[in-house]
Formats: structure tokens, sequence, C-alpha cells
């Protein structure tokens, strides 16, 4: 009950945060010149058409009332209308996030499988070689710009050897299989579309290492610090004089103690690479958020901006809040007050 | 202990387990574009849906055009106006009325009938939804003036004569919808929510599939009343990034890269590669720098002048575009009527430039902001229009909008120097020059140089009401030499247009006008 109190308590936080976000995204909005009455009426546009879309969009009013407007409807779920497609952008952004969460959770388990025994190796091996190699390769893999990493790994495995596929989630004649998840694999995998689901983890590999790079790096580095504080613990002296094995020490004593931290950054990356996935989507024209906040932007298109930010400001919150649960479980030493 | 060697091995051999058994599956897809079926056009361009009342850019009218038919078009590889739906047609010689004969064997994609109710159907719901095509037709055809003679003959009645408009009418504004389309009007649509990814058109193709903003795959329409395409399939796939659509190309996954958004360095390269052709033509594209006549410093035509004669224009037509540009000669196009190869230019005189500016009071130099977009073209430009400037004591300083803010703040007049690019929508003069010159237009109608001129706005008034083509060329012709005079923009260069492609796709043609277009009744492919 009381973890319960607590999550509500947690979700009432929701509240200012969204309209931190809203309200400086609004007025941010507001501050960039361009019409969008305009923009959407084109060039050989009239001040008569223009005047009539901008009552349409509402853009008559002050700044005040529609930012009120659209607390109100965003209480309700709506995010209001794309002006460049005139659909509701939630329903546009439900549409895009799918293929956002597959990459970024297929990047989030890489980082984990590369980073945490990295992390563990480094630490247990501690200013030798292995720690040296673990280092260059965390900090490479944070230094690399995505952008650059995405492209060569496309030259070399797509273009030189030509044994993985170079863009968007499926071939291009693939059907898409039917929508449960949308996610692309995973709906393949639960219609038993065998085929499609190896080509959609194909199409996955090169982006999920992009992506997964910078992720592997930091996780690897929290998990060393982690475990280089844990193992030097007394209780890992009291284990080892008492003649366990040193895998028992490792793994059993040592690296659940070391865990808690690594369980924090799961959140902040699992974040970053939902709202940090735009450089990489657009190098392997993977359909998801970021491709899509990308063009609003460019477009002016104020609501799908707006909506984008709401939406990764939420997600942002509920990883957190997910993390934070975890704890409970991870540790029982950490009571919820 | 040794587990954390098979801790490592066991991680690294699990993530290559993963990427050799996804990679050992072969990568059965590619090669798709090898069908002789599916033509495939990368593009970073994206459309937000598929309304042709709202055919808002390129991409958008590229997709509209395959699924919706005008009563008239332009040919494949021109800007002549030929038939599409109507067969035949009247022009008064006042050129205010215009009567459109309908083909008996028109069809929509569901097989009704295509009438004269149905374009004025079309028209009439055009003007409701009060977007890109309503802004079009709304200062031309009044309310109530399209008639319908018979059910296969439409008249339409115009405001004032009008020359250019069965040009006009060649665009994806007049495209036809069937009005059907009525039955999936939600509340005060006008079906626009339907139309976001359907077509109810009578065009070549049918949408199988479309994402806004994402991928298009259209099918054969197979009851269209022409020469049917060989190709059954067109995808129009997004891809958003010139490094993969190229490497795509390369590999043959896709037929044809839109070129619009390329480097000429890379489309050079492309055309050297075996397997990889580049159709070429003079486009309608043009760049120009726009000096604010009605504010410090550009509202002294000495300044104005200074800096048209501090430029090396064949520089940066050499250099930037690697000669697959030509030179333009004020606000008409090669390839329109009245474009005059004559017009007066400036060519570039430092000491000429030097005492101008000496003159207009300014003996040592003067700086001054341009404002620009983030096109790379345009920076490359800019920044030798920067070098060249500094030679005459003008000290530029560049400054990058999103190109909506860029359009913002010329239209309010809250710059002196600006820059920007402007393809006419149809094939006459008229576009160009009412929106660049024409008084009334100043600020937001795109006439962002301010210029203020009765002597042009009559010539353009009488220019666009004139009938005779000969006389109009003409009054086209004294315009340019005018405003050429004034320099209040600095004509810079016309691109060429250039779309890369397969060599296997055959007879494909680059409309000057539309170079979007896909004119998939003449293409093939023979892929190896």
């Amino acid at each position: 009950m009381r973890l319960m109190n607590y999550i509500v308590r947690r979700l009432a936080l929701l509240i200012p945060v969204l309209i931190g976000v809203t309200l400086i995204t609004f007025l941010v909005s507001e501050a960039v010149p361009g019409d969008p009455a305009q923009m959407m009426a084109g060039p050989q546009a009239n001040p008569q058409v223009i005047a009539a879309l901008r009552v349409k969009l509402g853009l008559d009013k002050p700044w005040s009332t529609r930012y009120a407007l659209y607390l109100g409807h965003l209480v309700k779920g709506d995010l209001g209308t794309s002006l460049q497609t005139g659909r509701p952008v939630t329903k546009e952004l439900v549409t895009a996030l799918p293929a956002t969460l597959e990459l970024g959770t297929a990047a989030v388990i890489l980082a984990l499988l590369v980073g945490v025994p990295l992390g563990i190796i480094s630490a247990y091996r501690k200013d030798r070689w292995p720690d040296h190699i673990s280092r260059v390769f965390a900090l490479t893999g944070v230094a690399i710009p995505s952008f650059w990493l995405g492209l060569m790994l496309l030259l070399v495995f797509y273009m030189v050897l030509g044994i993985l596929p170079g863009d968007g989630q499926l071939g291009i004649m693939t059907d898409i299989p039917k929508h449960i998840t949308g996610m692309v694999a995973v709906d393949a995998l639960l219609t038993l579309n065998f085929g499609t689901f190896f080509e959609a983890l194909q199409h996955l590999v090169l982006p999920t290492i992009t992506l997964g790079s910078a992720l592997v790096g930091i996780v690897a580095r929290v998990t060393r610090s982690s475990m280089l504080e844990a193992l030097a613990q007394d209780y890992v002296r009291t284990a080892r004089a008492k003649g366990l094995t040193e895998r028992v020490v490792v793994y059993k004593q040592a690296l659940k103690n070391a865990l808690l931290p690594v369980v924090t950054v799961i959140g902040m990356i699992y974040g970053y690479a939902l709202g940090g996935s735009v450089l990489v989507e657009s190098v392997f024209s993977w359909p998801g958020m970021g491709m899509y906040a990308v063009r609003s932007i460019q477009m002016l298109d104020f609501p799908a901006v707006m909506g984008f930010t709401v939406f990764i400001a939420i997600m942002y919150v509920f990883v957190n809040l997910v993390v934070d649960v975890l704890y409970f479980y991870i540790d029982p030493r950490i009571k919820v007050n | 202990m040794r587990s954390w060697k098979k801790l490592l091995i066991l991680s690294m051999v699990l993530v290559f387990v993963f990427t050799a058994f996804a990679a050992g599956c072969s990568n059965k897809n590619a090669g798709t574009a090898k069908s002789k079926d599916t033509f495939i056009l990368a593009t970073s361009n994206q459309a937000p849906a598929l309304d042709p009342a709202n055919a808002s850019s390129n991409a958008v009218n590229r997709l509209v055009a395959l699924l919706y038919d005008g009563l008239v078009t332009y040919a494949p590889d021109s800007t002549k106006v030929v038939g599409a739906l109507a067969d035949t047609w009247e022009a008064s010689p006042d050129a205010k009325t215009f009567t459109f004969h309908i083909r008996k064997d028109a069809k929509f994609s569901d097989g009704s009938a295509v009438t004269a109710d149905a374009v004025k159907f079309s028209f009439d719901r055009a003007m409701k939804v009060g977007k890109m095509a309503a802004s079009a037709w709304s200062g031309i055809i009044a309310d109530g003036t399209i008639t319908v003679v018979d059910p296969s003959t439409v008249k339409f009645t115009l405001k004032d004569p009008t020359p250019s408009f069965l040009a006009m009418m060649a665009t994806p504004a007049g495209l036809i919808v069937n009005p059907k389309v009525k039955d999936q009007y939600k509340g005060d649509d006008n079906g626009e929510g339907y139309l976001v990814d359907h077509a109810v058109g009578s065009g070549r193709y049918t949408v199988k599939s479309f994402t806004p903003n994402g991928d298009a795959v259209f099918v054969r329409n197979d009851k269209w009343y022409g020469q049917k395409s060989a190709i059954k399939n067109v995808i129009v796939r997004i891809v958003p990034e010139a490094a993969t659509q190229r490497m795509m190309l390369e590999k043959g996954e896709i037929d044809m890269i839109e070129g619009r958004f390329l480097d000429w360095d890379t489309i050079v390269q492309l055309g050297k590669e075996d397997g990889i052709t580049v159709p070429e033509v003079p486009g309608m594209d043009i760049l120009r720098f726009i000096l604010n006549s009605s504010k410090k410093p550009f509202n002294d035509i000495r300044v104005r002048k200074a800096l048209a004669e501090s430029i090396d224009y064949e520089g940066i037509l050499k250099d930037i575009y690697g000669g697959h540009a030509d030179r333009l000669l004020g606000g008409i196009p090669k390839g329109l009527l009245g474009y005059d190869a004559n017009a007066l230019k400036y060519e570039q005189n430092i000491d000429d430039a030097k005492k101008l500016l000496k003159d207009a009071g300014y003996p040592n130099g003067l700086t001054l902001e341009l404002s620009a977009g983030p096109i790379d073209l345009w920076r490359k430009v800019a920044t030798k229009v920067q070098s060249d400037a500094a030679k005459a004591g003008i000290k530029i300083e560049i400054r990058e909008y999103a190109l909506p803010a860029l359009y913002q703040k010329m239209s309010g007049g809250d710059f002196a120097m600006g820059m920007s690019g402007w393809t006419p929508d149809y094939a006459d003069p008229d576009y160009n020059v009412w929106y660049f010159f024409y008084s009334k237009n100043a600020g937001a109608g795109y006439n962002w140089a301010f210029l203020q001129d009765p002597n042009v706005d009559s010539l353009i008034l009488q220019a666009r009401n004139t009938v005779d083509e000969a006389t109009r060329a003409n009054l086209y012709k004294q315009i340019t030499q005018i405003t050429n005079e004034m320099s209040v923009y600095i004509p810079i260069a016309q691109p060429h247009a250039a779309n890369p492609m397969r060599s296997w796709v055959k007879g494909y043609v680059l409309n000057p006008m539309n170079v979007w277009a896909l004119p998939m009744e003449l293409m093939s492919k023979n892929p190896q």
C-alpha cells in the first residue's frame, strides 16, 4: 500500500513537470518567427485564405488563451492536430512510438549485454590490460558521433560486405506484419511469421549497434566504479577469508550490491535512447519518433513538436519511476520513505 | 579465477551470434529494384498527405499526380500543355472563358465516369478546403462561375482575362476528385482526413499503402484510359540521409534518387559509375539575393548596384555548381515565355563598385547582414558572395534561419539582404513577375524587395491580361530590363535538375518544370 502511495505521489509530480515542459516549448515556439498558416497556404496564398486558416488554427487568439486551451486538451490526452497532416498528434506519435521503442530497447539490451560484463572485468582486473581495453572500448563508444558510426557501419556491412540491410525496419517489398504492438520484430514473432522476424532482426542490427555503442560505454563505466567500491568492502574480504570461491565472491556478493547504480543508469540511458535516436533514425531511415520530430521542427509544425516534447517528458518520468520501484525489489534495505 | 574470461567470451559470443544469425539469414530483399515490375524512388522529401487540394510541395505533387488526373497536363518533357481528362478545349479570344470536353472513356479508379459535375465538385471542394489549391484559384475563379454545360462539357468563366489559365490547370491544383469522397466526410472536414492516405482519382496508379511522411506504395490502375505503364508498382521510399540513398542506388536496391537534395559532387561521381546514369535538364528553379529596397542601405540604388558589381557570377557557376547551372538573368528563367538572353546583366567590377559606394556616402564601405537558410548549397554561394563583396568594402555577416523563419523575416521586411530559391508552380512568367515585382505583393505577397514602381505595376497588369503571345513576351522583356536596371534582386543561378538513376530504367524523361514528375506511362525496366 505504501508503495502504491509512493507511485501515486510520483505520478502527481508529472503535473508540474508537464506544465514546465509545455510552457517552455510553447513560449519557444511563440518566439520563433514563421507563420504556420502562411506555410500551409503556400506561396500563392492570398491574404483572405491565410486569414481564414489563422482563424481555423486558432492562431488569431493571444498565446495565453491558446496555452490554456492546450492544457485543457492535454488533460484529455489530446495533443492537438498536426498542421501538416491535419491528423491528431497523439495518433501520429502512437504510430511512430513502437519503432523508436523497438530500437531503443534493443540498444539498451545490447548496452547491458556488453557493458555490464565489460564493467565487471574492468573492476576485477583494475589497471591491468583487460581494464585498459575495456576503457578504450567504452570511451570510444561514447566519443564516436553516432551519425558517423552509422554511416561507417553501413559502408562496411551493407555496401562492401553486403551481409546486412541498410535502411528501414523491413525490406522494401516485405509486408508489415499484423499490427499488435507496432514493433515489427515483436509482431512478426507473435504472428509466428519467422521469415519476417529474422528480416526485422537483420534490419535492427546496425541501428542497434550505432545507438547502443554510446550506451555500452556509460554502462561499463558505471558498473566498473560500482564494482570497485563493492570489491573493497569488508564483506568481500570476509567472504574471501571464509574461503568462498572467487565466482561466488564476485557474482553473489559483490555484483548484487553493485547493481543498484547500474539499474539507475538503465533509466537514464533508456530515456537517452528514446529521445536521442534522432540522428540514428535519419541514417537508417527508421520511421520512429526521431524522424517525426525532425520533420515537425523543419516544418514549424508546433503542435507536433509540443506533442513530441510532452511525450518524451512523460516517458522519462515513467521510466525513472519504474527504475525507482525496481529498487525496492533489488535492495530490501530501501524503504518507501 | 578465469571466470571473467568466460564472461567476456560469453558476451562477445552472444553479440556475434546475434549478428551472424541475423546476417546469416541472407538479405533476401537485396535488389528488389531488380524486379522489372517495381520502380523505387528514394527521397528525403516527405509527403504529409495525398490530398490534391493541398498539394503543398514537390513530394506531394509527385504522388497526387500519379493518383489523380487533371483536365490538362504538361507534356512529359516540356511545358507544353496537352490534354488529360479533357481531350479538347476552347478558350475565348479574351482568355476569360475556357470550355473543356471530357473524354468519353475517362473513369475514376472505382469505375465510375469522370463527368463535368465531378470537375465542378473538385474545384468547389478545393475552395472549401481553403489550402494550396484554394490559394491558386481564389483570385481567378469567382464563386458559381463553373458551369456544367452537359455531362462531358464544363465551362470556366474567369474574373479577368487569364492567358496563363491552361498552364495553371495543368498543375496539381487542377486535379479532379471523385465526388463519392463525400461519403467519407467527417463533420465539416471536406474529406481531408480520409484523403490523407486514400485516393479517389482517375490517375495511373492507386494507393496500396501510404504512411504520412513515410513510404508510399502504389499499384497500377488498370482502368486508366491511356497507355498503361509497363511497371506495376511504384514505391517512394523515404530515406532521409543522402549517403544512405547513394549506397542504395549503387547496390541496385532502388532505381532513382531525387537529385534536388544532393550536391553536384555526388551527382557527378554517381554519373561516372557503371550501371548509373544521370538525366539532366535546365530546370526552372532559381537562386537569387533579395535586397530590401524599403530600408537603408539598399534604398539607395547605388548601394544595390555596388553589391551587384562586386560578385563573381561565373565563379559561382563554375566552382559551386560545377557548370551544372546557367546564369540567371532576371526574374524569368530560361524556358519561360519572355526570357531575354540579352537582358541587362552585371559583371564583377570592384573599382566601379567602390566608386558607387563612395558616391552613396560609404567611402569606407559598410557592414550588413545576410539572412540565409540552412541549405548547404546556399551556404556555399553565400560564403563566396561574402568574400567577393568584401573586396569592394561590403562586409557581409551571414545569419542562418530555418526556412519558414527566413520567409517570415523577409515577408515582414525585417532584413537588409536575403536569399531564396523559387520554382514557378506553373509554366508562365506571370507566376514569377507577379510575386517578385508587383507593388501590392510587397512583404507577405513575396515581393520581398519591397519594390514600389507604378510603371512596373502597369506593365505587369498589361502583360497578365494580354492574350497575344508575342506581345506578352515583349512586355515581360521590358519588365526584366527595368527591374534589372533597378537591381532590387541579384539574380544568381538557374541550376540544372538531375535525378541519378539505374541505367536499367528506360523511357524516363525529366520535365524541366515538374522535376518531381514520374512519367510512368513511358517508363519500363530492364534490370540485369
